[in-house]
């Protein structure tokens, strides 16, 4: 039962000796050695301290630090999983290890040290590990780990207009009032006298605001501003007053003064258009020879009775078609410059002559003439978001089933005439044949091929393409096509990836962790060893020199397996100061229990180590079924902690059996040592 | 030394069923409060330049339109928890957070998908399982080889109700902890009383090696006299390995980072209390027991 056996004599104390003797020696020194070797920077201090006395520089001990964790150096720690419902089961790990493989790539150019990525399998989940040590900016890692470069072609035609979320409306809900409490403490500002010039120049959106100073002449009631002349009306404001609240509007929230009045004259127009060719807005293909010989025949036509009947059959105006080429009541600045000069030297009643204006040919009827009171304003126009801000405006274009996961290879190529570089794509069968379909059916349209939901370029399509190959021409510079080939290739991730956890410590944190667990450390050590020298003193004292090449032993074991020293870690490890010490008290308590029973001290503390060893053991197992456990099924916290106790629980059967008795054995051949009193019993009588 | 231990077992009794108790009360009451390993969620740590209000950056981002609750660590440090974040939300926040308060440092950042927190609350009771078992089967070796006025089962079982009682007390201590100042229980306290059923066990296993020992040898005039025997043999080293370890925990607790505090403290008393009931509890209520099979 017991795998420790202790010979049975004991009686040949002397021929032993010299060999425990050594032991001893050889313990001490290894306590030295391992010290240095945990701590190099103290033994090459030593050895700058005698090159100074004695001019020879003992060799130097390479000083590499400890490895130390995420939360005692700074540092991130991603747990992401991959999407696997899209792939067949037996693909799934190389998948897995691909995206590895593309995170890595990724990672490696943010330029982290030593980053470390693992995958895991268990339980039908595929997951991706990723730590970084000390990243500034976690962020931007995150973006750059989880950006999925989406190759997307599409087609000419019209998304629906979807409904905006609760999300989107909240959004808005709190952009608004941000906005209104805005331009309610500009508008508290001018109402207390302050330089309404000076306002507008801070405040006012309107980008001619340098020029005009924020000024709209003549707003009357039937213009694009005539919402502030209904308000000026309505509410009898004062030439020089201020208009005392906000107004919401399209184009924002407006501030306003009424500077001053004035009257303009406005007309009751209707018009008949005939444009051609290269007018503005027309879709005729009329040459402007026709067109001036059919206006020209109008013109002898038209009278007041018929001018809305040949509007409605001949204008070019689509409107005229319903309203009979009316244009309402309207005033000079309405119209382009010509056409107002015309109509304002028609007579009420009158036809004019024909009018050529950017968009063609013209007849204008004046059917009425009237003088209305008009109002000029200063106005401040402030922001003011819209739904149509923050929902985005449906797209001109439509997905086709042509993607990025048909591409092959992307490579930066170069125009043989222009030099122009481009990035020429290769698709695989399937994506060539989709390519040729969709060419074939586009000839003299426009294709778009969208990098990340941005249209990166819009060929029109000459004839269709067959063979599988395409190309994005657009402004690139050779850098630029090389970093879009990169990321074309490097690219798409096999499968979506989602980040489950992030838990980052920031490098502030991290080294007040490391100064406060290595003042934890130091005090464990001397709380226990000081402990055991009060309560069990030369006894105690030896398991406390015991206890430091204990200490220097669990060091050189993280160094050796290169054991990753986390706070918890530390916490293991103090606390495994402890427990390697029970083992000696253990051992001590029953020295003192054989020595009562008339031993002498040699043999009780034979005695005592031979008895006190199950106690040990049992004590042992239990904490290392704990510790391991704790170790085998936990995140990289608790991990630490099992990893470290359970080392720490291993060594100490080491120091606190072996080497504490080879001390005790040594030291006990003194006969001047083996006073009662030393350790802690009362004489025999 | 005398002890009396087993003569005045029943104050012990006393004491303990009162620990249990109020342990149970503070549980029933206000339970445990899960932190984000559990439940998932965000916690971000901060550190402004300026003394901080919880109570105005509250309410100033509330109004910003986030779902937070925080927590002045210290004077100028402070804790919030907010539901598990997208990196973009956890930029937003960071925002406005600093247009309230001004620059900050961001000590620390969690975020636990709520997929993950449910897997922790799986491994930590898989983890919590396996130990029991493992020591139940440790347990039964131990006592393998008992023969004589007590049977094996005996020890067993009152091993393992010690185990409980340990359990629940740094159990119920924590439900406090989180009532009144609260303290959140995550992975670390699972870590902290798995290591606690170990040494309780180890302890509770120890002095009933040493009654066994005593029984065989024919110590003492009754049962009750070889029991108390063997727990004054056994006290001072049983004290002297708990101070031991309680020295070297209450170093990591005092000196040691935030994140190890919670951990340091559920040691302490889960070590504490397995401590006294290896040897106020354990034994005597194994006196207790054999004498009213006697009865019978």
């Amino acid at each position: 039962m017991q795998t420790w056996k202790l010979k049975k004599k004991v009686k040949k104390v002397e021929k032993k000796t010299w060999k425990t003797r050594f032991v001893a020696v050889f313990l001490l020194v290894m306590t030295v050695v391992i010290g240095f070797y945990d701590f190099p920077g103290i033994w090459n201090q030593t050895g700058q301290y005698v090159q100074a006395k004695t001019g020879w520089l003992p060799p130097t001990l390479a000083d590499k630090p400890f490895h130390l964790g995420l939360d005692l150096q700074g540092g991130t720690h991603l747990v992401y999983e991959a999407d696997m419902s899209e792939i067949p089961e037996e693909d799934r790990t190389d998948a897995l290890q691909g995206v590895r493989d593309v995170i890595e790539r990724r990672v490696n150019a943010f330029g982290v040290s030593e980053p470390v990525i693992q995958t895991s399998t268990t339980g039908g989940t595929y997951r991706l590990i990723i730590d970084l040590a000390g990243v500034m900016d976690v962020s931007e890692a995150i973006t750059l780990i989880g950006e999925t470069p989406v190759l997307e072609f599409k087609e000419p035609g019209q998304e629906t207009q979807r409904d905006s979320t609760p999300e989107e409306l909240n959004q808005l809900e709190i952009a608004n009032t941000q906005e209104r409490a805005k331009a309610q403490e500009v508008l508290t500002r001018a109402l207390a006298g302050e330089d309404f010039n000076a306002l507008v120049s801070e405040f006012s959106l309107d980008e001619n605001k340098d020029q005009t100073k924020g000024v709209i002449e003549n707003i009357t009631g039937d213009s694009y501003y005539s919402e502030y002349a209904a308000l000026i009306q309505q509410r009898g404001v004062q030439p020089g007053q201020l208009n005392n609240n906000l107004i919401e509007g399209e184009d924002g929230i407006s501030i306003f003064k009424y500077t001053a009045p004035g009257e303009v004259t406005e007309m009751l127009l209707s018009h008949i258009l005939v444009c051609f060719e290269g007018n503005k807005g027309c879709s005729s293909q009329t040459s402007a020879l026709d067109a001036s010989i059919q206006i020209g025949n109008l013109k002898d036509q038209a009278t007041p009775e018929n001018f809305s009947e040949l509007a409605k059959t001949y204008s070019t105006d689509p409107s005229a078609l319903s309203n009979g080429g009316d244009l309402g009541w309207g005033t000079a600045v309405d119209y382009v410059a010509s056409f107002s000069l015309a109509a304002a030297t028609v007579p009420v009643g009158g036809i004019s002559d024909v009018v050529e204006t950017e968009y063609g040919y013209h007849l204008i009827y004046k059917r009425d003439q009237r003088t209305t009171p008009a109002y000029t304003i200063q106005r401040i126009l402030m922001p003011f978001t819209d739904i149509s801000d923050i929902v985005p405006p449906p797209s001109v274009w439509v997905n086709t089933q042509l993607s990025g996961k048909n591409l092959e290879r992307a490579a930066v190529e170069f125009d043989p005439n222009s030099g122009q570089p481009y990035v020429g794509l290769t698709f695989d069968t399937e994506g060539g044949d989709l390519f040729g379909k969709l060419t074939e059916s586009h000839v003299g349209q426009p294709i778009a091929i969208f990098l990340d939901g941005v249209a990166i370029s819009t060929p029109l399509v000459q004839q269709a393409i067959y063979g599988g190959r395409a190309v994005i021409t657009g402004d690139f510079t050779v850098d630029e096509a090389k970093l879009l080939a990169q990321r074309l290739n490097a690219g798409a991730l096999p499968v979506p990836v989602e980040l489950l956890s992030q838990q980052t410590v920031g490098p502030t944190l991290g080294a007040i962790s490391l100064e406060k667990s290595i003042h934890a450390a130091l005090f464990g050590f001397l709380l226990v060893a000081l402990y055991m020298i009060i309560v069990y003193r030369l006894p105690g004292f030896i398991s406390a020199v015991a206890l430091v090449l204990f200490a220097f032993l669990n060091l050189f074991a993280y160094r050796l397996f290169g054991v990753t020293i986390t706070l918890a870690g530390i916490a293991g490890l103090v606390l495994s100061l402890g427990v390697a010490v029970d083992a000696n008290v253990l051992i001590i308590e029953r020295f003192k229990e054989e020595f009562a029973t008339g031993r002498d001290f040699q043999s009780s503390i034979d005695e005592a180590f031979k008895r006190a060893w199950t106690a040990i053991r049992d004590g042992n197992i239990t904490t290392l079924i704990s510790s391991v456990i704790l170790y085998w099924f936990s995140s990289s916290f608790i991990r630490g902690f099992g990893l470290t106790l359970s080392l720490g629980v291993i060594l100490s059967m080491f120091t606190a059996i072996i080497v504490t008795r080879t001390y005790l054995t040594v030291i006990l051949a003194w006969k001047s040592v083996r006073k009662p009193f030393l350790f802690g019993i009362k004489k025999r009588s | 030394m005398k002890l009396h231990i087993v003569e005045q077992r029943n104050y012990w009794f006393l004491f303990s069923g009162v620990m249990i108790l109020g342990s149970f009360l503070a549980l029933g009451l206000f339970g445990l409060k899960l932190g984000i390993d559990f439940t998932g969620g965000s916690l971000i740590e901060v550190q402004a330049q300026s003394e901080l209000n919880a109570e105005e950056i509250r309410s100033e981002l509330t109004t910003a339109g986030h779902t937070i609750s925080v927590q002045v660590t210290d004077k100028n440090t402070i804790l919030i928890r907010t539901k598990d974040l997208t990196n973009e939300q956890h930029e937003n926040l960071l925002r406005d957070l600093s247009i309230v308060v001004g620059p900050v440092d961001e000590l620390r950042f969690d975020s636990i998908g709520s997929v993950i927190g449910g897997e922790l609350r799986n491994t930590a009771l898989t983890g919590l399982v396996l130990i029991l078992l493992l020591i139940g089967v440790y347990i039964a070796w131990a006592f393998r080889k008992i023969s004589g006025p007590i049977t094996s089962w005996k020890y067993g079982a009152l091993t393992i109700l010690t185990a409980f009682h340990d359990v629940i007390v740094p159990l119920g201590v924590f439900a406090l902890l989180g009532h009144f100042l609260g303290w959140e229980i995550d992975i670390t306290f699972v870590a902290a009383i798995l290591t606690i059923l170990g040494y309780s066990i180890n302890d509770t296993v120890v002095v009933f090696d040493r009654v066994r020992e005593n029984l065989m040898k024919k110590i003492g005039n009754s049962f009750e006299e070889t029991v108390e025997l063997s727990i004054e043999q056994t006290f001072a080293r049983s004290l002297s390995t708990s101070l031991t370890t309680l020295l070297a925990l209450f170093a990591i607790f005092i000196f040691g980072g935030d994140t190890t505090k919670p951990f340091a403290l559920a040691l302490i008393i889960g070590i504490a209390v397995g401590a006294y009931s290896s040897i106020f509890m354990a034994s005597p209520a194994l006196v207790q027991w054999e004498l009213r099979s006697k009865k019978k």
